[in-house]
């Protein structure tokens, strides 16, 4: 009895602190939470993932509740993006079944490694009052409380947005994750979107790209029921905590935060994975 | 630009209104559902999930089939968003945005309907 409590304390704890930082980051939580079910609780890779896929539905919907409400996350760009996205998650949710779990984990390393050394490379991160709008339809507008300013911003070269998204909607459904780990960097370092809006937008998205895989994990049966509900209730609360904090930092501070949390997780995936040991 | 605002302002409103609904409603049939799983544990099939069956179940206060209905509510909440940002976007005349997010709809029921196919 109490190794369940115990259990179920962990689990939730587990899903509050991967909703915490994914909606701090608009990674959607499935990028911390996989590691921390399969290596924390003896969790199979692919119960991990289907868990994984419904906590960022979670992530997203309670922070997306908040950002898109206060106009930090673009509705109109990440509604755009979301055609490139579903169908990359399609196309990868059937594929999913069909790969080993330890080839989903090395793929699930290399790519954090990449995203992470591409943002640590970059020196410069602009701040709020750098932006400029050009009255497009999918400019973005929103009130940043750390700055105390109003930012206004453009969206540039649309299609590296929508190529990004695609292979983010493919990403997502092979690994369970929202895919954030490639619009935010794309979006931020290719689109001329501030790292907030990034990650709010991102944040809006992941949960439509996560639904559409986790929509095939549901039909055929691979959704863990109580596993993913104790972790879901963790990542609610956990998620609107992370859009509260995100409002009060600094653009340069969540960019270093994402750099930094995704090379930790991919030298620790890595190793986990190639080498087998914990 | 005051009207584009305007729109924009209503958009998230519509968005982060319906994102809300589905995750209080959700949240509530996950946490009964395993309030429910704790107190009185029953058995529960593996496999391929029959929805009528798990529909009778929830009703019938059976804390497993609760927490999937509630997982299945979540997993709703983004198609249900989509849908609702289409009526937005046609109420503010944003007619290629309108396409767009039908565009993300269709694609999003083509999957349901392959899933339910195969």
């Amino acid at each position: 009895m109490a190794e369940t409590i115990l259990r179920t304390a962990g689990l939730l704890a587990a899903g509050a602190a991967s909703g915490l930082v994914g909606a701090l980051l608009g990674l959607g939580g499935g990028i911390f939470l996989i590691p921390a079910l399969v290596l924390g609780f003896g969790v199979p890779m692919h119960s991990a993932v289907a868990a994984g896929l419904v906590a960022v539905i979670a992530t997203s919907s309670a922070g997306g509740a908040q950002n898109a409400e206060h106009g930090v996350a673009n509705v109109r760009l990440g509604m755009v993006l979301e055609v490139a996205t579903v169908l990359g998650a399609l196309g990868g949710g059937f594929l999913a079944q069909r790969l080993a779990a330890d080839w989903l984990g090395l793929f699930f390393a290399a790519v954090l490694l990449a995203v992470s050394v591409t943002l640590c490379m970059r020196r410069r991160v602009r701040e709020a009052h750098e932006y400029h709008g050009s009255g497009g339809l999918l400019d973005g507008r929103y009130h940043d409380p750390a700055s105390g300013r109003e930012v206004v911003y453009s969206v540039r070269r649309l299609p590296v947005a929508l190529a990004t998204s695609l292979a983010a909607g493919f990403v997502s459904a092979l690994l369970g994750l929202g895919g954030g780990i490639l619009k935010v960097p794309g979006l931020h370092l290719f689109c001329g979107v501030p790292m907030k809006a990034a990650t709010a937008t991102s944040n809006l998205m992941i949960g439509v790209t996560a639904a559409a895989s986790a929509t095939i994990y549901l039909a055929v049966g691979a959704v863990p029921g109580a596993l993913a509900a104790t972790v879901c209730l963790g990542v609610l609360a956990g998620s609107r905590a992370g859009v509260r904090l995100s409002r009060r930092l600094s653009e340069r501070l969540v960019a270093r935060l994402f750099a930094v949390v995704t090379l930790t997780i991919s030298l620790f995936m890595f190793r986990r994975f190639l080498h087998g040991s914990p | 630009m005051a009207r584009l605002d305007g729109g924009r302002r209503e958009e998230g409103r519509f968005a982060g209104a319906v994102l809300a609904a589905g995750i209080r409603v959700s949240a509530l049939l996950m946490a009964a559902g395993l309030l429910l799983r704790a107190w009185r544990p029953q058995p529960w099939p593996q496999g391929v999930p029959h929805w009528g069956a798990i529909l009778r179940s929830a009703a019938g206060g059976h804390g497993e089939a609760l927490a999937l209905l509630g997982i299945a509510v979540l997993i709703a909440t983004p198609y249900v968003r989509v849908a609702t940002l289409c009526a937005a976007f046609a109420r503010g005349r944003q007619w290629r945005l309108l396409a767009v997010s039908a565009a993300v709809l269709g694609l999003l029921l083509a999957g349901l309907l392959s899933v339910q196919s195969s």
